[in-house]
């Protein structure tokens, strides 16, 4: 262990007996004192700990003998047996809770996943709209944060379910939008492009370049501009042909229209309802939290540094852009890498509502068709630690990136 | 606040009427904006009012009872005793408003003026609260007739869950931050690892575990409340929250002051509690409040446990066949208890961060005094 | 090192102690605790558990629970009732956090089996139904093809949905909720078309609706529903006690034993197995370890099985339920409790 003088002397934890302690060979009677007592009081937690940790796994292990219970993950290839109402990966009766728990892992990522984004871009607008050189936009957006971020987010919930269940028509009487997509109490109904096609490798590939394109085009502008350049037209002419190519390619695919037949529409892609509001909630709560993050990164960039880009003649516009929210960034990332972990955990809420997310089909309906309490509890707490973990790990890694560009 | 404006303009005119004017030609887009509320507040808030107040019942003894186009706060009137006690016997309700008074009045008096001994009696009226308050509800003893906690419910166990989590996690949360601050890599380690794992879970999970499957973990025979397992759960998840905030705490005390404690032959453990705590514990006192606020709001998600808290008994009442339709009511009531908590919370808490701001600038340098 | 060592023991010691406990003993930790805890439903089943406004439950399972805490007890109101979400309400009986669920699950294989639970008895036998609005035309279940059908998150009725409509290739999305009253909710916003359970359950839950004529439900029974009192194997002493406190229920009905002649039988009954039964003659108790007049605490708190389902459920009730298969043997039903012998 790699300890130096300084970080001794100042450790927290028993600093008065460390003060010394180092590496050199000759050690005081005082030193090896200090050495020994922090080996000894470590051993003596670890002990306490490993003796809870035993207790508690006795218990668990008596408890289950008393009553029986089986035990093991042989239940993942079990047939499950019931259906799933929405689902990335196909899902009948005959899946293993397996592939239940997959499905489910990969709701509860598509919800957060979304959520994240749109609270990530709403939160953005209304956290600049904090720091808005207009004081009404200014009271605007106060006043949207403190209502929203002052309300439980499961009360955000169960008002969206209401509000949608409720105020939407029912599906023989759904709304059409445009003719091809259709809004009712069921859900949202959107055309979806025919899954199979052969010519949906092309499309992918067409879609995939002409993002890049647009990607490049737009940031080749952007670089131009930050040194002050006209834009060259080079930019203009990549943009241009990646919409072009994303446009051909969605109008080559098959597209089918959801059709109202008997109960339902059929055809087309379908958002339950349960879906859309536990989104709409996910995403205004967090965006009321974001905004504030945003806001404190913006004040948080000295004044100096605006004054300094308006002297040197940039546009205010670009002010915004170019200095302040890259600096505002290096504040923002780390609360907001936390608003995201809390953003991915509050997903679970999804159980209230009766989407079908991990917590839902796999600590709930799983849980309860196979009695396999302990096990399922353990997975689900792994794939969550698992997601926090890899967000923590992707800011710090962020953070170090920063810094090193600081310095 | 002025200074967060990224606007140029720094003479201002004189008159308010002036003012307004200069802002709207200098602010085209924010005049426009606020044409649009006033737009808005004339076409939906209207027809809110009208809902809410004029046409609004408040008198009746079911549905029908109601105009159906208004309010239905009848609802909201007749339950009233329910919702902010759940099922707490009639005869012993004065304890229970006793119980929900106590904090309005404690918040009461940190927003009031300062005056000798305010703090101190704060902090302790707040670290007394959870324990008086069981004591005060659960009764069984100094005479008071013994309440089952199945019987609590409505704001009074929000109230419970809410501050008895955050008073009990507070010292759990300063042992995990010394700790996770600690020079020993197996206690830093220790520390770390109980922080993130209680960050990384949801409530609900955390919930359901506590409450559903505690009882496995237990020896045979060891039986708590279901309030109680509820609690221990929330109070720890709350302590992995609260730890982090306090070791931002702690990494803002220089570390001259502990070794001044150190030259000065303060003990470890002393020197935590008189010289590095107060002063972390200060620097970040917006931040656990802030932390209350959360945790007042997550107690909603007892929800999943069958717990019956204010959301839950309202969400339960609307499924009263003589008072079926009537969600929006029941929720903006709620939201209206809640928001009017947490607002006041972080009030309380923005006026810390004030008071801070006005010492600092007081004490420009060296020690800060006390208040 | 002496510290460690010290330590060392500490922790020894502490495994010890929990080494020492010993296994599940349900009857003794029951009675230490002083009262029974029963996993209900979230209270909105309506005739089988309920809690209205003041905070009371009742229902055929909530007196089901009383009974079994005034055999006990002696006393009817020595039981605490722990409102469970169906999914969570298995686990809850498995960590022991309740005694006994009384809690509208069907006896099925797997449950008896696999979760090592213990049935002790069926109160209730019923059949999975359909509720669905009258205006949409549905006559029989091949009408709901395509329809999207409320169900309860880990129930039997959640897998026989599944069961029907693959073997009579049938298309349908499942709406899983957590309760009664949010499936209600949902059938009432037209969310889905059909909300399926026991139909007996169903009978109840269509007068919690604020148009309760606009819904009917279909003749079809797709699986059979055996409703009982479930206990864990840990304490087979217990799940006598709960089986014969549902059988005493059923033969007290038998015998004409109400809770309003009880006293009176129990003095100055001839009937031998009566006397029996109420503990004038024999250790009818005594074998069980309760107290030997237990039938008399049981029957003059809660009444006989048809006290009980009348009360709840049937004439005596706003569901008007028939009693159907839930009558005597020796009328017709399902209902056939072994002698007391």
């Amino acid at each position: 262990m790699a300890v130096s003088d300084q970080d001794m002397a100042t450790g927290i934890w028993n600093a008065a007996e460390g003060d010394e302690a180092d590496a050199r060979p000759h050690l005081g009677p005082r030193q090896r004192w200090a050495r020994r007592k922090a080996i000894l009081q470590q051993a003596a937690v670890l002990l306490l700990v490993a003796a809870v940790a035993v207790f508690v796994i006795r218990n668990t292990v008596v408890n289950l003998q008393a009553r029986g219970l089986a035990s093991g993950f042989d239940f993942l290839r079990q047939e499950a047996g019931f259906k799933m109402a929405f689902s990335l990966i196909a899902i009948d009766p005959t899946s293993t809770y397996g592939r239940i728990f997959l499905a489910g892992l990969l709701n509860s990522l598509l919800v957060a996943a979304l959520a994240i984004v749109a609270a990530t871009m709403l939160g953005f607008a209304v956290g600049l709209a904090r720091v808005s050189p207009s004081a009404p936009v200014r009271y605007v957006a106060r006043g949207y944060v403190e209502l929203v971020r002052n309300l439980p987010l499961l009360l955000h919930l169960l008002l969206w379910q209401a509000v949608v269940l409720r105020s939407l028509p029912v599906v023989r009487e759904a709304i059409g939008l445009g003719g091809f997509a259709f809004l009712s109490n069921r859900g949202l109904y959107l055309p979806a492009p025919v899954a199979g096609d052969a010519k949906a490798m092309v499309v992918a590939v067409a879609v995939a370049t002409g993002i890049a394109a647009i990607v490049a085009g737009w940031s080749i502008r952007s670089r131009a501009q930050a040194r002050g350049e006209a834009p060259p037209r080079l930019g203009l002419v990549l943009a241009a042909g990646g919409l072009v190519s994303n446009a051909a390619a969605i109008a080559l695919l098959d597209w089918q229209v959801p059709v109202l037949a008997g109960f339902d529409f059929r055809g087309g892609l379908k958002l339950m309802p349960e879906f859309v509001s536990l989104v709409a909630a996910l995403t205004i709560y967090n965006s009321a939290f974001v905004a504030e993050i945003v806001r404190a990164g913006v004040q948080s960039v000295a004044r100096g540094q605006r004054e300094a880009a308006l002297a040197l003649g940039l546009p205010p516009k670009l002010i915004l852009r170019l200095v302040i929210v890259p600096q505002a960034m290096r504040v923002i990332i780390p609360p907001l890498a936390n608003q995201y972990t809390h953003l991915i955990k509050a997903s679970a809420l999804a159980t209230v509502v009766g989407f079908p997310d991990l917590v839902n089909v796999f600590l709930g309906t799983s849980l309860n068709q196979t009695g396999r309490a302990v096990e399922i509890a353990v997975i689900t707490a792994c794939v969550y630690l698992a997601l926090s973990t890899s967000v923590a790990l992707a800011t710090s890694a962020y953070g170090r990136r920063v810094k090193l560009v600081e310095r | 606040m002025a200074t967060t404006s990224v606007s140029g303009n720094s003479r201002a005119p004189a008159t308010a009427a002036g003012r307004l004017l200069a802002t709207a030609v200098a602010n085209p887009f924010g005049t426009l904006v606020v044409l649009g509320l006033a737009y808005l507040a004339w076409t939906l808030g209207l027809p809110i009012v009208d809902w809410a107040f004029v046409n609004a019942t408040w008198v009746a003894s079911d549905r029908a009872g109601c105009n159906p186009d208004g309010a239905c706060w009848a609802f909201i009137v007749n339950r009233l005793p329910q919702f902010a006690f759940g099922f707490y016997p009639e005869a012993e309700r004065w304890r229970a408003w006793i119980v929900l008074l106590a904090p309005p009045l404690l918040l009461l008096l940190a927003m009031a003026p300062d005056f000798p001994g305010r703090r101190r009696i704060l902090v302790v009226g707040f670290c007394l609260y959870p324990i008086a308050a069981f004591v005060m509800l659960a009764g069984g003893v100094l005479g008071l007739a013994p309440v089952p906690s199945e019987k609590w419910g409505g704001l009074l166990l929000t109230m419970v869950v809410g501050l008895g989590a955050f008073v009990f996690s507070f010292p759990i949360a300063i042992l995990l931050a010394i700790g996770r601050a600690s020079k020993l890599p197996a206690i830093r380690l220790l520390a770390t690892g109980f922080i993130e794992f209680w960050r990384g879970m949801p409530l609900i999970a955390i919930l359901f575990m506590s409450v559903i499957m505690l009882p496995l973990f237990l020896p045979p025979g060891v039986e708590f409340p279901r309030l109680t397992l509820a609690m221990i759960g929330i109070t720890l998840y709350s302590a992995a929250f609260l730890a982090e905030v306090a070791r931002g705490g702690l990494q803002s005390v220089s570390r001259g002051q502990s070794e001044a404690a150190n030259a000065l032959g303060f003990g470890f453990w002393a020197m935590q509690g008189y010289i590095v705590m107060p002063q972390a514990l200060r620097a970040v006192l917006p931040g656990i409040v802030n932390s209350a606020i959360s945790l007042l709001k997550d107690t909603t998600y007892v929800m999943v446990v069958g717990l019956f808290d204010l959301l839950n008994i309202v969400n339960a009442a609307l499924s009263d066949p003589a008072w079926l339709g009537l969600a929006t009511e029941g929720y903006v009531f709620v939201g209206l208890v809640f928001w009017s908590l947490c607002f006041g919370l972080s009030q309380v808490s923005a006026r810390m961060e004030r008071d801070a701001e006005r010492n600092q600038s007081r004490t420009p340098s060296g020690e800060r005094k006390a208040p | 090192m002496k510290k460690t060592m010290l330590w060392g023991i500490v922790g020894l010691s502490v495994m010890a102690t929990s080494a020492l406990a010993g296994e599940g003993d349900r009857v003794k930790a029951i009675k230490d605790r002083g009262e029974l805890v029963c996993g209900t439903s979230t209270g909105t089943t309506i005739g089988l558990s309920t809690l209205d406004a003041s905070g009371k439950w009742a229902g055929l399972e909530i007196d089901y629970c009383r009974a079994v805490a005034a055999a006990m007890f002696g006393d009817p109101d020595k039981v605490k009732f722990a409102p469970l979400e169906f999914k969570n309400a298995f686990a809850a009986l498995q960590s022991g956090s309740v005694d006994m669920l009384a809690r509208a699950a069907a006896w099925t294989y797997t449950r008896d089996t696999e979760m090592k639970f213990d049935y002790a008895g069926v109160y209730m036998y019923d059949g999975q139904g359909f509720l669905v609005k009258k205006s949409l035309g549905v006559s029989k279940l091949a009408d709901l093809n395509g329809a999207s059908i409320c169900v309860s998150a880990g129930t039997t009725t959640e897998l026989n949905l599944s069961d029907y409509f693959r073997t009579n290739s049938l298309e349908y999305t499942p709406i899983v909720t957590n309760s009664r009253e949010q499936n209600l909710a949902n059938l009432e916003a037209g969310r889905c078309d059909a909300y399926t359970n026991e139909r007996g359950g169903l009978a109840a839950s269509r007068l919690g609706l604020s148009a309760p004529d606009e819904y009917v439900i279909l003749d079809e029974i797709i699986a059979k529903e055996p409703l009982g009192p479930i206990v864990q194997q840990d304490d087979p002493a217990f799940r006598d006690i709960a089986a014969w406190t549902l059988f005493t229920l059923i033969n007290a009905e038998e015998k004409g034993i109400t809770s309003a002649n009880v006293a009176e039988m129990a003095t100055g009954s001839e009937n031998p197995e009566i006397q029996r039964m109420l503990g004038k003659t024999g250790d009818f108790g005594v074998k069980l370890g309760l107290a030997n007049d237990w039938v008399v605490k049981v029957i003059s708190s809660v009444g006989n099985y048809g006290e009980i389902f009348d009360r709840n459920l049937g004439a005596g009730s706003p569901v008007k339920l028939a009693r159907g298969q839930n009558e005597l043997w020796s009328k017709g039903g399902l209902l056939y409790a072994p002698p007391v012998r």
